[in-house]
């Protein structure tokens, strides 16, 4: 018997943890984006459904490769990451893309977008973003990534969009172009446009899960789309088309819900979203970028670190 | 420093419901009383094997001011008293007690004290040889916490009603039952700290303990609603809450905070010449029967405590004393539970949501739950390289331990345990 025997030591240690593991937050993005995706998928066709699963093919194949001959990280069957990203990238891509140069820009996605920098959650830019953007530059001619293409003139329900522009649009001084109905109401795709663009409805229907699994924190969007759509109008733009005709309620959902690439705090996520929303208003304004959303997200990206550091604590 | 009640999170979604109200378990046939229940002075028996005791007799005592007497929590005869194994592996000098006899206070209608003649100094008296010990995150001898508040300006005192840990309801329950007890605990404790400022936080979720409190509440008891977010009562939270701003970063205006265990074992103490040998704790979990609030007396074993609420259900993943963020793993089913722990948690394998660990993937998370705003992340990265000084800097001492940044991570990173090896280089 010790007359000192042991001063009881509390350890502290979580027991408790909450549900969503990596492998989780990428099975339910994957979830998320397969909503918009099935509309896109449906709005262009057999040739979109082709593309898609070739994006998702190359992307896997390229991530086992990867773990396999890269690094000494064991390839995950189950996290559905490299699924996410062949999706994202397929959203991204124009329905009448080739299925090789998806599989390829899928492919090229996961080894530059992600292994490249070092593995998942190293990088900073979204890797659906970084294969589509090589391959543009590789074959510039190719315009496998557009937005702002022309709708085709497939008549809309003429009564019911007068109705909808009586009622409630005119009084709040608010004019919707025929184009952006169009994409708004899912009837047609632009040509040469993006698989997911205009479909709003799939995207906020999309959106959803992200909420609801906290995914994603609401603030990072609202500022996103607060200053894209503020800083158009002030220039003299329409922020509705400036939204529609663009992937930006794509990019802003499903691009930003993927955790690395964005800031860590709050104040980090709102900063951002206001500085990448203004670069896509300017680049919208300017009419210069082809793709202001998409190329707005990339070049904020490269910001994240610099963002977090100003935002959370230092030495 | 992040304060704000922005950070931290909502209560668990899987958080299974306890039956309210409590009840008496049944009297154990041997309490294991160890002597180490409290952070201060080591105790030493004042019986040996073989000695008859009676209920509420002192058995140990200590002579540090820190020290806080134990007493048998059942009447009977000592039949060991030797090193124990307590329930989280470690060793304990302890007192086992085998029932006998009579009861001296169950089933008696105690006698009450007109404690408003007694000045302070013997009000705090009678609180220590209560062997009152303040529940909450540190299991402080009372007395001694009292002491912070002597001299100078009067203390501002705080009755903690915004636990949010999940299944750490304990005090909820208690104060919806006995909330005239736990008002006059409190008087006590202002009466001891010689201020007539009292303050009582709640969160929304303990609503029904605040309800039977207003009842008897004096209209100069103030009242605070936070947010029903964990942790909602760190100390520096409760001082932004409770105090001005010109006083917030005053040293000089002290908060003294009590949970209502702690003043209704004060009003026990004082009142009823009653110590603290009993305690009610919430069992809770996927496994367990019953979910349920009960009142045990000291020494109760674990296994006894699972077993007065149904046993369990099926083999749990992990046995936990106290809540599933702060609390301690149990690895000693036939050991006793402390003083200071109000909760039993039999956590089946989907409740605790284990998984391999994987590399951090930058998500964040983890910076945005800490609720003093470090970054728990950043300061595990200087760990592993090995530069446990930048660690320091980069916030180590104002972490509180609270266990949210594992609890968040994604990756399964165990980041509370890596920054707590910072202390050990």
């Amino acid at each position: 018997m010790s007359e000192n025997a042991g001063a009881t030591t509390f350890r502290v240690f979580p027991h408790s943890y909450r549900m969503l593991t990596v492998q989780g937050i990428y099975r339910r993005l994957t979830l998320a984006i397969l909503v918009p995706l099935g509309f896109g998928i449906f709005r262009g066709g057999p040739d979109a459904l082709v593309m898609v699963i070739a994006a998702v093919a190359g992307a896997i194949l390229a991530d086992f490769l990867a773990t396999r001959f890269v690094t000494s990280v064991p390839f995950d069957s189950a996290g559905f990451r490299a699924v996410y990203f062949g999706l994202a990238v397929a959203a991204l891509l124009s329905p009448q893309t080739s299925p090789l140069v998806a599989a390829f820009a899928a492919a090229l996605s996961v080894i530059v977008g992600i292994w490249f920098f070092g593995g998942p959650g190293r990088y900073r830019v979204h890797p659906a973003l970084v294969g589509p953007a090589l391959l543009g530059m590789a074959l510039p001619g190719m315009q496998a990534l557009r937005e702002g293409g022309t709708a085709r003139a497939i008549p809309l329900p003429a009564e019911f969009i007068a109705w909808m522009e009586q009622v409630i649009l005119e009084p709040l001084g608010v004019r919707v172009t025929a184009d952006a109905w169009a994409l708004l109401l899912g009837a047609v795709g632009p040509e040469g446009g993006s698989l997911v663009m205009g479909l709003i409805g799939p995207i906020l229907l999309g959106s959803l899960i992200l909420f609801g699994e906290d995914l994603l924190p609401p603030v990072l969007p609202f500022s996103f789309l607060l200053a894209y759509a503020v800083l158009v109008r002030l220039f003299g733009g329409n922020p509705l088309d400036a939204v529609f005709l663009t992937n930006a309620p794509f990019v802003m959902l499903f691009l930003l819900a993927d955790p690395p690439v964005r800031p860590a705090t709050h104040t980090g996520m709102a900063l951002f979203g206001v500085f990448a929303g203004a670069l896509g208003a300017l680049f919208w304004i300017t009419g210069e970028i082809a793709l202001p959303a998409v190329t707005a997200l990339f070049l904020a990206g490269t910001f994240v670190a610099v963002v977090d550091s100003l935002t959370t604590r230092r030495l | 420093m992040s304060l704000s009640y922005a950070s931290g999170i909502r209560p668990l979604r899987e958080q299974k419901k306890l039956e309210r109200g409590f009840w008496n378990a049944a009297v154990p046939s041997t309490c294991i009383v160890p002597l180490q229940q409290h952070v201060g002075s080591k105790l030493a028996p004042l019986v040996q094997q073989g000695d008859v005791v009676r209920e509420g007799m002192i058995i140990a005592d200590g002579p540090g001011r820190f020290a806080v007497p134990l007493h048998a929590p059942i009447p009977g005869r000592v039949s060991t008293v030797g090193t124990t194994r307590l329930f989280d592996n470690t060793t304990s000098l302890a007192i086992m007690i085998e029932l006998a006899g009579e009861f001296d206070r169950l089933g008696k209608e105690p006698e009450r004290l007109d404690w408003s003649t007694r000045n302070p100094d013997e009000l705090r008296e009678m609180v220590r040889r209560g062997g009152v010990v303040a529940t909450g995150r540190a299991p402080l001898p009372l007395h001694s916490y009292l002491r912070r508040g002597q001299g100078g300006v009067p203390p501002l005192l705080v009755l903690d009603l915004a636990e949010t840990e999940p299944y750490l309801t304990a005090d909820t329950e208690l104060t919806s039952t006995y909330p005239d007890a736990v008002l006059e605990g409190l008087r006590i404790i202002a009466r001891i700290l010689s201020t007539t400022e009292t303050r009582v936080l709640y969160s929304p979720g303990n609503r029904s303990a605040l309800t039977a409190l207003r009842r008897g509440m004096d209209r100069t008891v103030r009242i605070h609603r936070v947010p029903h977010r964990y942790p909602a009562n760190l100390e520096q939270r409760i001082r932004r809450v409770v105090l001005p701003t010109r006083e917030r970063d005053d040293p000089a205006r002290r908060v003294i905070t009590v949970r209502p265990s702690t003043a209704h074992a004060v009003y026990e103490a004082v009142v009823l010449g009653k110590p603290q040998i009993e305690q009610v704790i919430a069992v809770g979990g996927g496994a367990v029967a019953r979910p349920a609030h009960i009142r045990i007396r000291l020494g109760t074993s674990v296994a006894d405590v699972i077993s007065e609420c149904g046993g369990l259900l099926a083999n749990p993943a992990r046995l936990v004393a106290g809540g599933p963020l702060t609390g301690s793993e149990v690895f000693n089913v036939h050991a006793p539970l402390p003083k200071h722990v109000t909760a039993v948690l039999a956590l089946t394998e989907s409740e605790i949501g284990t998984a391999p660990e994987h590399p951090c993937i930058r998500c964040g998370a983890c910076v945005r739950a800490c609720p003093v705003g470090i970054n728990p992340v950043l300061i595990h990265d200087l760990v592993a390289a090995g530069r446990a000084g930048e660690a320091r800097r980069a916030g180590r001492s104002d972490c509180v331990e609270c266990g949210l940044c594992s609890h968040v991570c994604p990756s399964r990173i165990p980041l509370v345990e890596r920054i707590r090896e910072v202390d050990g280089e």
